[in-house]
């Protein structure tokens, strides 16, 4: 395509530095990085107490045992191949070199960390979808592909590579700055690929079509979740950097005022609805914004943070509806959040890009780099679900289900003291 | 659940609404009931011939005829045909959803001839359904017709399967299967609780299911089979 090889130009030139452009050398960078990388890691616990709070007691160690499954299996599968996917020697599709990195160089292990606390996000935003009725070891297999795999891939077509060559994506002036699209959407995609394949859980649905809520068992923690995540955004956007740069501030204000938004919006959405104002709906909402401002965080004026934030909110609430009105049932909203409003943000940073604002060069490449991360993930891991549904089977029992996955996946329950009454007592 | 089924659900509780406004609660049971066995799959569309049948059964005097017909038809034209969601249709203390069920109190245990495994058993069915028809009247025909849905996929033996839905029925049946193992008795206090789940939903069903289980450990057999084996 000539014609597009003139503007495309233009747009490289325009792009800022790629995520990891600095050097990993001075002091500086490389603890600013390593602590980015622990807000990062630090993350997890969010998502643990948040999806864990969303599920019902019978079922939140299940689905915080996924949580842990997902940092601690996905380091292996990410080491072993993920890395190398991504980010070694590019030939504009993958990466075909560092594979079981040995890291000598010291600036590749503090590159390798924090890349690696990206790619168990990406991993663990599916959990919470498909809480409460999936079984853990297809679990474990599919967050092991998703990390290994779905994940790293798309990653190399965006941000590869950190030695040689470029991703296609990338070469194009495609900017997802800190991973709306590469960790979020494509997260998003894998846990709507993984909720169609599991169908709802029992009862989710009524026989006209209805939703029924399914409270989750614990709200505080929801909360608490909510704010460790968005403690750890600062390190996720902020720590893109890979350098300890006066760009951190406003990234980190971009951050800060999107999340606020995101809550704000999801909160006036609900109201506009004529809806109960939900606390766990707006920290959706305050999620939803943060993901949202995760592409555009380097690239925007706290401005447009705010409304990039808010539409993300807005989003939230809305996606949510919509997925039950499909029937689909995502326990923790999951996919409106990372797959809705990480599309949203990608968008985002074309259309608002400082100064060059709504230029439809870079608007289509934005759009052509947002249905790539759809058309990949998706297809792609549901081929995953189904080919593990049909071998080792992925939905627990309906037997399970009524136990609750705790007792049944890991004969343990949350909650002795108060669970009595509910767990099966042996024998038959 | 098909289109067809769900269709007819729907129909049945948009009926439900049409039914309140004109009778009582006690008569609103027998229209259900007489809509189920001769309208619902065979005539769904036969309204005039449903509210004469049952304006004959019930001796309604004519004005009442008349406001029920409204009120079937207003409704009819409202939630089924223009596909708005239905409201609830509760008894008006059991509003408040699934809270109701822990404020219920128990109803008084029936003793029932057999091993404590099958008394115990008895006692938690007769429990959940019990707090099952207190917290929505109308539930049973869609247990039965869940259960019914199960039948093929449920483990459970086709006849002991068939004696369940009796029992959800008419509260008959199931004294044939009191030598049953516990093994299997657990099975079928599970196939009730998938259809309660499909019924009110999961978080009623699991409230109700600790409710009866409560209730079931006042059993003199519970101190030899808890009630928990078979959960």
């Amino acid at each position: 395509m000539p014609g597009l090889r003139t503007p495309l130009l233009l747009l490289m030139a325009l792009t800022p530095a790629p995520a990891f452009a600095g050097t990993l050398e001075a002091p500086a960078d490389i603890a600013w990085t390593i602590t980015a990388a622990a807000l990062v890691f630090f993350m997890q616990s969010g998502f643990a107490l948040l999806e864990g709070g969303m599920s019902r007691a019978k079922n939140a160690i299940n689905v915080i045992m996924k949580n842990y499954a997902d940092m601690c299996y996905g380091v292996i599968a990410f080491w072993l191949v993920g890395y190398g996917l991504m980010f070694g020697n590019n030939s504009g599709w993958f990466g075909s070199s560092h594979f079981l990195p040995t890291l000598d160089q010291n600036s590749d292990a503090v590159f390798f960390i924090f890349q690696l606390m990206f790619a168990a996000t990406a991993a663990t935003i599916v959990s919470g979808a498909v809480a409460e009725r999936m079984r853990f070891t297809p679990y474990v297999i599919s967050s092991m592909i998703v990390t290994g795999l779905i994940y790293p891939l798309y990653g190399a077509w965006a941000w590869g590579s950190y030695y040689e060559g470029e991703g296609w994506l990338r070469s194009m002036g495609f900017v997802d700055f800190a991973g709306s699209s590469v960790v979020h959407s494509i997260g998003g995609w894998c846990a709507l690929a993984g909720v169609i394949a599991l169908g709802p859980r029992l009862g989710r649905f009524a026989a006209d079509g209805r939703a029924r809520a399914i409270p989750g068992h614990n709200l505080p923690m929801v909360a608490l979740g909510g704010f460790i995540l968005w403690l750890g955004w600062f390190g996720f956007n902020g720590g893109s950097t890979l350098a300890a740069s006066p760009e951190v501030g406003i990234i980190a204000v971009n951050t800060h005022l999107a999340g606020a938004t995101g809550f704000a919006a999801a909160l006036m959405t609900q109201r506009l609805l004529r809806q109960p104002i939900l606390m766990s709906l707006g920290v959706n909402g305050a999620i939803g914004g943060l993901v949202a401002i995760t592409a555009p965080c380097a690239t925007v004026t706290p401005a447009f943070a705010l409304l990039i934030g808010a539409i993300g909110g807005a989003i939230s609430v809305l996606g949510a509806s919509l997925l039950e009105r499909l029937q689909l049932d995502d326990a923790v909203g999951a996919i409106p959040v990372h797959g809705f409003c990480g599309a949203w943000g990608t968008l985002a940073a074309g259309l608002f890009y400082k100064g060059d604002l709504f230029n439809l060069d870079r608007i289509v490449v934005q759009l052509i780099g947002i249905s790539t991360a759809f058309l990949w993930a998706f297809p792609t891991a549901f081929l995953v679900f189904w080919i593990l549904k049909k071998t080792i089977g992925l939905r627990a029992s309906s037997l399970h289900e009524q136990r609750g996955l705790d007792f049944t996946e890991h004969a343990e329950i949350g909650y002795p003291e108060f669970q009595n009454d509910l767990t099966h007592g042996g024998k038959s | 659940m098909s289109t067809q089924a769900t269709d007819i659900a729907r129909r049945r509780r948009a009926l439900h609404v049409g039914l309140t406004g004109a009778l009582d609660e006690a008569q609103v049971l027998v229209a259900l009931r007489l809509w189920d066995q001769a309208f619902a799959q065979q005539r769904p569309g036969a309204i005039i011939e449903f509210v004469a049948q049952l304006s004959s059964q019930l001796g309604l005097p004519p004005k009442q005829r008349h406001e029920m017909r409204m009120g079937i038809y207003q409704a009819l034209l409202r939630y089924d045909a223009g596909r708005e969601p239905i409201p609830e249709t509760r008894p008006a203390g059991a509003r408040g959803a699934t809270n109701a069920v822990a404020s219920l109190p128990a109803t008084p245990l029936t003793s029932v001839r057999g091993p404590a495994e099958y008394a115990v058993f008895h006692a938690l069915l007769q429990q959940l359904m019990d707090g099952l028809l207190r917290i929505e009247a109308l539930a049973r025909h869609d247990v039965i017709q869940s259960l019914q849905q199960q039948q093929g996929r449920s483990v459970l033996s086709s006849d002991l399967h068939s004696a369940l839905i009796q029992w959800v029925r008419d509260d008959s049946g199931l004294g044939a299967y009191a030598a049953e193992p516990a093994e299997v008795l657990s099975d079928a206090v599970h196939a009730l609780y998938v259809a309660l789940c499909v019924a009110v939903g999961p978080v009623a069903t699991d409230q109700l299911l600790a409710r009866a289980v409560r209730a079931a450990e006042g059993l003199p057999e519970a101190a030899r089979f808890k009630p928990q084996r078979l959960l």
